[in-house]
């Protein structure tokens, strides 16, 4: 568990940004799976900017589940794509594993992203005129790497799409293309896996399925599971929740109930 | 990498087969151009045809050429670029699930690479016997002697394969441009909605471009005269292209005006397609240059070849102080001296030779061959002065008289350093070479030719006299036609003669039609295509509009506003675009400021862009919206 930095972590749903200070792993060299280091995001807005996150620190340990909840412009989508390499932070650092993502180059952080890194998209994102498996292969080809089927059977199965290997996304319901986006992320065992709002358009039931496999396979595969949703239900499944607001880690809940995460929503969202 | 590509390819094969189209026809047009250059090189400065017809083939295919090359390879670049435009959010996905840029750009340079290498080879073969087919038309207008071949060489085929394969990566390279360069979420975003600023570069090219187009067209009225003309006709391509820069500004600023005039009782459909004008302006100006590319080419280049026309009716006119025109040898124009009422006989006749004006290149002696030009030059007989004034600067036609000698149009001695008292070198039909000393310098060469000997020169003897200009007394005009006719003599006057003259210049610019009709065609079609291909890519957006609440209906109808919205615009754009060169064209040949137009063909332009713009756009659009449920 992350040292907490509040008098009581399963109490305070009013902390402020100001007694949320930064989450950083204790200096003992104890692994990190991923970690944010005063990572701040802008974006130019007209001749202004916006600042998307400020300064935000976080360090996950490795294994952990973590979700990450807050409301619409918060800048979760953005932590989580800064977490994961799909967007460079204007400063601060992130590493992941021991390898520090704003050091590297572009394409080195293409290359480092589709091996270590996995990333579930909230618009699933699969290519409408590949098959189901070549979705799924899409990023050992862009690797250069031969597919391996029998992990390719076995993640199908996973996902609950056996059989299904030969069909196109058009022919796809919504769960089941989400299924496909997470054998997609699964395939070439990243160490993290990110996923943003995964059952955000999904019924409950289905929902909660995709959850399942997710934890399963996180479990089995021993990685780091970082999840951005709105559903405190799927939070609860959590080993903790980090909530955003405008930008800043203003709230960190371990292993919480629904309630206490509804109240932390109602005061950080305000 | 191969089963990607393919079922990529399958999935985009409309706008493939569409691209693989426009390249075909594209190297098909620079292949015969090829043909004709490398023809007109290899044969050209032959005037040892055994008719004496000069061989006018590299100076016209050189002129059609250089337009030509440029706005095919536009049109190419504009081609591949719309059909990659929809892959847009497709290669961004790539990159966020792990493509490099360089991995998305060898994607995309791969696909660009085999359209080009199929279409390439598939266009230039009919490319090389379609010039065949000109043959006859070559004949006929007097470019070329009679049974004359065209020679087939490889060289054409290369000179396109060279020319395409450059333009088309670099069409590719920009259209991937942003997935490579930026990070995969920007890369996601901006393909989503089009970038609304325009860089800086581009705004300052464009502005450029407008102020060089309007400067240019200028040109004629400090230096009149062909080259001048010459000028003043490019500054049409380069309003087009100052256009196509800043399109994007133009159209969202009209489009965004027109949002606003419109109140609350106006159309819901023409409100719609305004906002989409205004929110995809670049690909609305993506759809407007070409058409506008169409009319304006058609309307400055038409509308100069009329003028040149007309220019050599009246500088033939204005110069020949003649009341008639006699065909007539050497031995009977000194007959007609004796006639009454006649004033004064000059003859005339014409001479086919090489001239080659520009001084020898030291530098590079083998090009020298390159500056010889097939001419036709003036023979002037004797009691020319007087009857003949082709507005002399420096000098007298008198001492045409001596031997050794050449009078040059002013327009000849452009770009070189001769003047008064320098020499020209001319190659006979026998391959003799002379040196003439230049002792006049004169403005009409439209009406008289850029070269004028006398007998004295050496290159003709007075067999090669063949028309009298005639001076008679005044009133005696009349008696004196019917006595010239009596004797056998064909006559007319001189304004039968100048628009004879003027008829057969227009006969000569049948070939130049062809051609320009040629390039018209494929522009069309070009133009045709990317519309299509650019409406074809909106089922989303259109399906979008249509599960928030539009009817079919309405979308029909906005997309018919859109179109008209196109059609108007590169009109316009096309019009404004030629004025300032046909301005400026009419002053350097006629010496007036209104602009001399060739009503026919622009009407029959504008129509076309209208057709064009509707046939292309609506039914493509309203199928894909009405058929679509989902995206």
């Amino acid at each position: 568990m992350n040292a907490p930095s509040a008098p009581s972590s399963q109490s305070s749903p009013s902390v402020s940004p100001a007694q949320a200070a930064p989450h950083t792993a204790p200096d003992d060299g104890s692994l990190t799976a991923v970690r944010l280091v005063q990572v701040r995001k802008t974006y130019p807005n007209g001749l202004g900017e916006t600042e998307a996150l400020r300064s935000v620190s976080v360090a996950l340990r490795p294994g952990s589940f973590t979700a990450v909840m807050g409301p619409s412009g918060s800048g979760k989508s953005t932590f989580l794509n800064c977490a994961a390499g799909l967007d460079v932070p204007t400063s601060g650092q992130v590493v992941v594993g021991d390898v520090d993502l704003t050091t590297l180059s572009a394409d080195d952080l293409t290359r480092f992203r589709r091996r270590r890194v996995g990333f579930v998209f909230q618009s699933y994102n699969l290519v409408r005129h590949l098959t189901v498996a070549e979705n799924v292969q899409l990023p050992l080809l862009l690797d250069g790497r031969r597919p391996d089927p029998a992990w390719q059977e076995h993640l199908l199965m996973a996902v609950g799409l056996q059989g299904m290997e030969d069909r196109l996304p058009g022919q796809l319901s919504g769960g089941q293309a989400q299924r496909v986006a997470i054998a997609r992320a699964l395939v070439t065992r990243p160490t993290v896996v990110f996923a943003d709002e995964p059952t955000g358009a999904l019924d409950s039931r289905t929902g909660q399925q995709i959850l399942d496999v997710l934890r399963a396979t996180a479990r089995e595969l021993d990685q780091t599971l970082v999840l951005v949703t709105h559903d405190p239900r799927v939070a609860t499944a959590a080993d903790q929740v980090l909530f955003l607001a405008d930008g800043n880690v203003v709230g960190h809940l371990e292993a919480p109930s629904v309630e206490q995460i509804t109240a932390q929503l109602v005061a950080s969202g305000r | 990498m191969w089963s990607f590509a393919r079922s990529s390819a399958r999935a985009h094969r409309a706008s493939l087969a569409g691209a693989f189209v426009i390249v075909v026809l594209a190297s098909a047009l620079l292949t015969a151009t090829g043909v004709l250059l490398d023809s007109g090189a290899r044969t050209g400065f032959g005037a040892e045809q055994p008719d004496g017809t000069a061989m006018l083939l590299v100076t016209v295919a050189s002129s059609f050429a250089g337009t030509t090359v440029l706005v095919v390879l536009l049109m190419v670049s504009t081609t591949i670029s719309a059909a990659l435009r929809q892959r847009r959010q497709e290669f961004a996905l790539l990159r966020a699930v792990g493509a490099t840029g360089g991995q998305v750009r060898q994607m995309v340079t791969g696909e660009v690479l085999l359209v080009l290498a199929l279409a390439g080879p598939v266009g230039a073969v009919p490319g090389l016997f379609a010039a065949r087919l000109l043959t006859p038309l070559l004949e006929s207008g007097g470019i070329v002697p009679a049974g004359y071949q065209l020679t087939l060489s490889p060289w054409p085929v290369l000179g396109t394969l060279l020319l395409l394969v450059p333009t088309g990566l670099l069409a590719a390279r920009l259209a991937s441009k942003e997935a490579v360069r930026t990070s995969p979420t920007a890369a996601v975003q901006q393909s989503e909605a089009e970038p609304s600023a325009l860089s800086t570069a581009r705004r300052t090219t464009a502005a450029c471009l407008g102020v060089a187009g309007v400067a240019v067209a200028t040109v004629p009225f400090f230096s009149p005269g062909i080259m001048g003309t010459a000028a003043a006709a490019s500054s049409a391509l380069l309003l087009i292209t100052g256009s196509a820069l800043a399109g994007p500004l133009l159209v969202a600023g009209l489009a965004e005006r027109a949002v606003r005039a419109s109140g609350p009782g106006s159309s819901v459909s023409g409100h719609m397609a305004m906002l989409n004008a205004r929110g995809f302006s670049r690909r609305l100006t993506a759809a407007i240059v070409p058409l506008a590319l169409l009319l304006a080419l058609g309307t400055v280049q038409s509308g100069v070849d009329r003028t040149v026309v007309e220019a050599s009716g009246v500088q033939l006119e204005d110069g020949l102080t003649a009341d008639l025109v006699v065909d007539a040898t050497d031995t009977q124009s000194t007959q007609l001296r004796g006639v009454p009422g006649v004033d004064a006989v000059a003859s005339t006749g014409t001479v086919t030779a090489d001239v080659k004006i520009e001084p020898d290149d030291e530098d590079l002696p083998a090009l020298d061959a390159l500056s010889w030009e097939p001419t036709a030059l003036r023979l002037l007989g004797d009691g020319v002065t007087g009857v003949v004034d082709p507005l002399v600067r420096e000098g007298t036609l008198d001492d045409l008289a001596s031997a050794g000698t050449v009078a040059v149009s002013q327009d000849a001695t452009f770009g070189t350093s001769k003047g008064l008292g320098d020499t020209v070198e001319v190659r006979d039909a026998d391959g003799v070479e002379t040196e003439l000393t230049i002792v006049a310098v004169y403005d009409r060469s439209l009406g008289f030719g850029d070269y004028m000997v006398g007998l004295g020169s050496g290159l003709a003897d007075g067999a090669a006299l063949d028309t009298a200009l005639v001076r008679t007394d005044a009133g005696a005009t009349g008696d004196v036609r019917e006595t010239v006719e009596a004797l056998g003599l064909g006559v007319r006057t001189t304004g039968e003669y100048v628009d004879e003259v003027r008829a057969s210049g227009a006969e000569q610019q049948q070939f130049s039609a062809v051609l320009l009709l040629a390039l018209l065609t494929f522009i069309a079609m070009a133009a045709a295509n990317t519309l299509a291909m650019l409406s074809s890519q909106r089922g989303g957006e259109l399906a979008l509009l249509r599960r928030t609440g539009a009817t079919g209906r309405q979308l029909t109808t906005m997309v018919a506003v859109e179109a008209a919205f196109v059609a108007v615009l590169a009109w316009g754009i096309g019009t404004l675009s030629v004025v300032p060169a046909l301005v400026g064209a009419g002053y350097g040949l006629l010496g007036t400021v209104l602009p001399p137009m060739n009503w026919p063909m622009y009407g029959g332009l504008t129509a076309a862009v209208v057709l064009i713009a509707v046939l292309a756009i609506v039914p493509v659009a309203a199928r894909r919206g009405a058929g679509m449920a989902r995206a």
